[in-house]
């Protein structure tokens, strides 16, 4: 027998056997999702009641209107609402690998949430010696996901102050023709190199010469982005900053819908 | 007046740790990442650095391998603090003279800061 006939007689058995491994990896990864899923909500749910508590005590130090002590309980509180959303974004990774992820559409104001998330991340960009400027029409309404809206902003925008090096960041908002938005990040750091912009909304995928964090971020905003029906991009050069751009549809049902198709 | 530089990229966490530090009669600078620690270093005596692990644009390992390579800050001790374990830390960076694992509580670092500068 020779070598090319013994390699095609045996060509069966490597496929089932590779199948066979990849079936194992691939229940392997669901079982870590389902374990991620679970982790997640057990470090989200003691947040609730320490939530509430610090809520509490902020009320009667207002009531007895002791001015240093509301000060710090409002930190406190800041501090465990963002806790939250980190622990959400863990679960929200396990859902997105466990089951195809559906958003909550409602109808939301885009330029509001832009406004809020810029606002509570001020006090970081100052710390970074940055600062965010944005451009936004006073209201821009359509139907999305509002948690998902605000994840999308949030982790672009904190993206841009820890790898912006100091520099201005400009956030962008606007209506994209008549069913679309278009919504952007521009900053002025570090940038990412073309190697890393192939890869960089992978899942735990860091930038090779800054890995900083779990590396879920970019690779989660992709998902809540596409399961819009919309889609990211991501322009930039080495040292010379990044610009992201999400475009969404202004009714992410009517978009969700022809996505989910199957004809 | 003994002089401490915080750096961390959590602002929540920076806050606290510096106005602690404060209270105590420390003087304290913070820094958002290394580089902005390198540079709040090249200004001044710095007498204690504490230094968190992961950060973004320059992490604790190197900057603390940064200081330990000029001979202006090779002296100056340090305190690494991260969420992930010290055989991690240690892989990447073993010269601090103390370490702290967060979450701590505000006595656990007043007691090291305390130790470390005698």
């Amino acid at each position: 027998m020779s070598g090319d006939t013994r390699l095609q007689s045996s060509l069966p058995d490597n496929e089932a056997r590779l199948r066979a491994r990849i079936a194992e990896l691939e229940q392997q990864l669901r079982a870590r999702d389902e374990f991620l899923s679970i982790a997640a909500h057990e470090l989200r749910n003691p947040m609730h009641s320490l939530l509430l508590q610090v809520s509490a005590a902020v009320q009667v130090a207002r009531q007895q209107q002791v001015q240093p002590l509301v000060r710090r309980l409002e930190r406190v509180q800041q501090i465990v609402d963002r806790y939250v959303k980190r622990a959400s974004l863990l679960l929200d990774v396990g859902r997105m690998n466990a089951t195809q992820m559906r958003p909550h559409v409602e109808p939301v104001d885009f330029a509001a949430v832009v406004r809020e998330v810029v606002e509570s991340y001020a006090p970081e960009a100052v710390f970074n010696r940055s600062s965010l400027s944005v451009k936004s029409p006073p209201t821009l309404c359509g139907r999305w996901d509002r948690l998902a809206l605000e994840q999308i902003v949030s982790n672009l925008i904190s993206n841009a102050i820890k790898f912006g090096a100091g520099a201005p960041i400009d956030v962008t908002l606007t209506a994209a023709q008549d069913t679309n938005v278009q919504f952007e990040v521009r900053d002025r750091g570090i940038g990412i190199a073309d190697v890393d912009q192939e890869r960089i909304f992978g899942r735990f995928e860091r930038l090779s010469n800054h890995p900083a964090g779990a590396g879920v971020g970019l690779w989660l905003v992709r998902g809540l982005v596409e399961s819009h029906g919309g889609s990211i991009a991501v322009h930039s050069a080495s040292a010379q900053g990044a610009t992201f751009t999400v475009i969404l549809p202004l009714d992410a049902d009517s978009q969700t819908q022809v996505h989910h198709d199957p004809t | 007046m003994q002089t401490i530089l915080v750096v961390d990229d959590e602002l929540g966490a920076i806050e606290v740790v510096a106005t602690a530090l404060e209270d105590e009669g420390y003087r304290v600078l913070t820094a958002a990442n290394g580089r902005h620690g390198l540079e709040k270093l090249a200004e001044g005596q710095v007498d204690l650095a504490v230094i968190d692990f992961m950060m973004p644009l320059m992490d604790g390992a190197a900057l603390g391998r940064a200081m330990k390579e000029d001979p202006a800050l090779r002296n100056i001790p340090i305190i690494m603090m991260s969420a992930v374990g010290e055989s991690l830390v240690r892989e990447r960076f073993s010269g601090y003279t103390a370490f702290l694992r967060k979450p701590f509580r505000i006595s656990a670092l007043i007691d090291t800061v305390r130790r470390v500068l005698g």
